[in-house]
């Protein structure tokens, strides 16, 4: 068991939470009221949901409830009609707009878990949600997991008289601007904003950017366990995979023939491929 | 114990001089040795191991005051060579050289005598000797203390090899002290001190082995903490991922129970950190079901060291489970002890609940049945003794093997421990023991808990069986009523306090005729009466502790304050731990000193019954 193996199991006890029934509920109830209209303004809300999945997980409706909003609150001569009749029309959507609130409140609570709590060493509290024990549990592991992996000793031994400087000024400028970016830890377009820090001590940078590793891990995780939609592939439904070290983060490319296990089309998902030895990829087009 | 005087040991004489090079020798300080006597007076000699092959060996003298090496006279040789011949085969590890020839260098120095004068280095085969012919020593006051007896000797020999092994001593005994000897109990901490002027030496540890010829005594002596160590077998322990050095002599200190409060190292912080414990639950399955109870996961899937894993596949019997639980702890010893009596309470419970019929029946709280067979007691389902314990944020384990396995394994008895044993007194003792109504038949039970006691590997065990043992030893043993002891701590001698006791338990338990409204008379006085006896018994009922403070005197048994205050605390733990307040416990050192105690108060009365038989 592993970070990403943590994160899959505790996503799918999330499940079980009033909060979760709820998100699960909504979500059921709008993709029967919309389904097999496939010209509705939902399913124009939808595939702009979906290319956001990947990069912004549980706040995808919300964002592109937003982003829709923003449009029709502030029309330019570019904007289409139709954009504005789908913001009119979800909007006017009491299911859609609950949907993206209940989805809000769930990533709210994920991301306090992921960001804050899990590198702490009290035990998760998982506020925002209503948890069994089994679920504090998850929790727990998933958090000790990270502890397990070496993270925090990589970063105190890495920073042993620097962790004060992640709190001064240009880091926090820095840290702000690369999570308003939104990009995949360790991405081509990460890399060159690493880079072009120069003046920053790259130590911290490196840091940074390996803890926000873990906290995208953790949540994409959590993300595609509650909604079951990672893939296992076996070795028989991959080709042409150049194989990294597989012990260590790489870049890889692979083709496979399986049915690909998604509720929301997303542009990136985890896959473990269930080899003699098993491997995680995240697959991230768009974050390139 | 505290110690008033200051000394130094001889381990810091070997940890000054660690090597010597001079014209044709260099070397390594490979022991240190410390003669006192009479004609010699008291001096340090030094001993040194060539650093090139063949071994040769330098003899020397070191004077503390100027730190200095010096020349050894004639005299001061022999003595040396005398307390060498002595030591020599017990030190086949620390230096290998045939003690015999001592005697030819000894031989040929005297030859030599008055022929040199001044320093000189002398070479006798393998054997160097800095010699001198005039000696400054003096004699030193100097004695050997165990608990709180003390007593002088004349002539010591210490020898301390250099690599911290044991040291073991010499010392010569008169008849009288012969006399005090017996009565020491080797687990009392001793103490060894010789006055040099301005600065004494002296050495403090436990006795751990003895040989007694005509008038010396032959004792090996380790500063506990090694000898818990060193008669480990550490093999059995595997460290995995270690980042501090720290981390394995911590674990090696602390976990032997050993008396060491705990290892300081200079500037470590001590930080909490979250630590896995991981153990197996043998004849045990749960197939692919697993449950958590409080925070201990049982079966519940777990990265950890394969090689745990291969060692718990080790045995044959492959039905396990593994359990594990994160806890928050200093370091691995504080984990794995705390982690150990979780994990012992949780399957506890488990075992509790599923053994017995309370599954079946749901505890009476529902209708629903479930299977039952009364086969599910027989499997014996318990810990295995292995533990892994993984520090979370650094990644350093250790697992831990077969628990506390101690060498020797096998106890081989002498020729003269045959002898004693076969003492008339034993053989009859037994004799009398199985007989019947015999006095003796309430030692037997004594002496088969006190045989627990040192055998049981469970603390709290312990605790019971030496109060069994006790108990049993003191059946039929009367001492001083509550009531006297009370009496007599107001400064009454033992006659009054006796006599006016029973004055006022006569007063307290005298008929009053009590008249009870709806009760008969002669309810009224049956109820007096045997309140009267309950009163009367409580009043006369005599403690233990005074129980066995009568036996203590009555067979004049060698006991020390120190000793009695280890039983009255095992008497304590004892109690709160059977009303259920507590579980407790002792340091294995105070255990085993609190067995040897027994152990002698059953001895004694096992030999004092078939004295008093034989006077019949």
């Amino acid at each position: 068991m592993n970070i990403i193996d943590y994160s899959l199991k505790l996503g799918e006890l999330i499940r079980s939470t009033p909060e979760g029934k709820n998100l699960l509920e909504i979500y059921d109830k709008v993709s029967k009221k919309y389904h097999g209209s496939e010209s509705s303004g939902y399913s124009l809300f939808n595939q702009c949901v979906e290319s956001k999945a990947s990069a912004y997980n549980f706040f995808c409706w919300q964002i592109s409830l937003d982003q829709f909003k923003y449009a029709h609150d502030h029309p330019s001569e570019e904007t289409h009609q139709w954009i504005l009749d789908v913001a009119t029309e979800i909007n006017n959507d009491e299911d859609i707009t609950q949907l993206c609130y209940r989805s809000k409140l769930m990533g709210d609570a994920i991301a306090l878990l992921c960001n804050q709590e899990i590198v702490l060493s009290k035990k998760p509290t998982l506020k925002g949600l209503t948890c069994s024990n089994a679920i504090v549990n998850a929790a727990q592991n998933l958090q000790i997991s990270i502890q397990r992996s070496g993270l925090l000793l990589y970063v105190s031994s890495k920073l042993q008289n620097k962790a004060g400087k992640l709190q001064e000024e240009p880091y926090v400028i820095y840290e702000k601007n690369r999570r308003e970016r939104n990009l995949l830890p360790y991405s081509q377009g990460a890399i060159k904003l690493i880079t072009a820090a120069n003046d920053l001590d790259k130590d911290c940078v490196e840091c940074l950017e390996r803890i926000m590793l873990i906290q995208h891990i953790t949540q994409k995780g959590i993300f595609e366990g509650f909604w079951n939609i990672f893939n296992v592939l076996t070795k028989e439904q991959v080709s042409d995979i150049v194989f990294p070290d597989a012990r260590s983060l790489q870049e890889s490319s692979f083709s496979h023939t399986a049915f690909v296990n998604e509720i929301i089309h997303k542009e990136s998902w985890i896959y473990i491929l269930d080899f003699e030895e098993k491997m995680y990829l995240l697959a991230g087009v768009s974050y390139l | 114990m505290q110690y008033d005087e200051h000394f130094q040991s001889l381990r810091d004489t070997n940890m000054l001089m660690t090597s010597l090079n001079i014209s044709n020798f260099s070397g390594k300080c490979i022991a240190s040795i410390l003669c006192c006597s009479p004609e010699t007076g008291s001096f340090v000699s030094l001993l040194y191991k060539s650093n090139l092959k063949p071994d040769r060996y330098l003899f020397c003298k070191f004077d503390w005051e100027k730190q200095a090496i010096f020349g050894l006279t004639s005299k001061e040789f022999y003595q040396l060579r005398v307390v060498l011949e002595k030591h020599c085969n017990r030190f086949e590890n620390d230096f290998k050289f045939d003690c015999s020839k001592l005697k030819n260098v000894s031989s040929t120095l005297d030859q030599l005598e008055n022929k040199i004068k001044g320093d000189e280095l002398l070479e006798y085969d393998e054997f160097l000797l800095l010699k001198s012919d005039i000696s400054k020593n003096t004699i030193c006051k100097t004695f050997i203390r165990i608990g709180n007896q003390e007593f002088d000797i004349h002539h010591l020999g210490i020898v301390q090899p250099a690599n911290f092994s044991a040291c073991s001593f010499v010392f010569d005994v008169s008849l009288f002290q012969r006399d005090i000897l017996n009565k020491f109990s080797l687990y009392n901490e001793t103490m060894i001190l010789c006055n040099f002027p301005n600065h004494p030496i002296g050495e403090i540890g436990i006795i751990v082995s003895t040989s007694v010829f005509d008038n010396e005594v032959y004792c090996m002596f380790q500063s506990y903490p090694a000898e818990m160590l060193q008669d480990r077998r550490i093999t059995l322990r595997e460290f995995k991922n270690i980042l501090f050095p720290s981390t394995v002599v911590r674990y090696l200190v602390e976990s032997s129970d050993n008396g060491v409060n705990g290892v300081n190292i200079q500037g470590e912080k001590e930080v909490e950190n979250t630590y896995l414990v991981a153990t197996a639950v043998k004849n045990f399955q749960l197939n692919n079901l697993s449950f958590i109870i409080d925070e201990i996961h049982f079966n519940e899937e777990i990265s950890i060291s394969d090689d745990f894993t291969k060692l718990l596949n080790e045995d044959s019997n492959t039905n396990y489970i593994i359990i594990w639980m994160y806890l928050n702890a200093k370091n691995h010893v504080e984990a794995m002890k705390n982690a150990s009596d979780k994990f012992e309470d949780a399957l506890n419970v488990v075992l509790f609940f599923i053994r017995s019929d309370l599954l079946y029946y749901n505890y009476g709280l529902s209708d629903d049945l479930q299977n039952w067979e009364i086969r599910n007691h027989n499997p014996q389902v318990r810990l295995i003794n292995k533990l892994y314990i993984e520090n979370c944020f650094s990644g350093e384990a250790v697992i831990e093997a077969g628990g506390q396995v101690f060498e020797p394994t096998v106890r081989v008895l002498s020729e003269v421990e045959r002898d004693h044993l076969l003492n008339s007194w034993i053989e009859q003792g037994y004799e009398k023991a199985v007989e019947a109504n015999s006095d003796l038949k309430f030692l037997l039970p004594a002496i088969r808990w006190i045989n627990m006691c040192w055998s049981s590997e469970n603390e709290c065990d312990k605790i019971i069986y030496a109060n069994m043992a006790l108990e049993f030893c003191l059946n039929g043993e009367r001492g001083n009523s509550i009531i006297e002891d009370i009496l007599e701590s107001y400064g009454l001698n033992k006659e009054i306090a006796k006599m006016t006791s029973k004055a006022i338990i006569a007063n307290f338990t005298r008929d009053r005729i009590v008249e009870i409204d709806g009760l008969d008379r002669e309810i009224c006085i049956d109820l007096e009466k045997k309140m009267n006896g309950q009163i009367k018994q409580a009043l006369t009922n005599s403690s233990f502790m005074s129980n066995l403070h009568a036996l203590i005197f009555r067979l004049n048994i060698p006991i020390e304050e120190s000793e009695l205050d280890l039983i009255s605390s095992v008497r304590k733990l004892r109690n709160t731990m059977i009303h259920g307040r507590n579980l407790e416990k002792m340091r294995t050192l105070d255990m085993k000193k609190l067995c040897g105690i027994i152990s002698r108060i059953i001895a004694y009365k096992f030999k004092d019954i078939i004295d008093e038989a034989r006077k019949l």
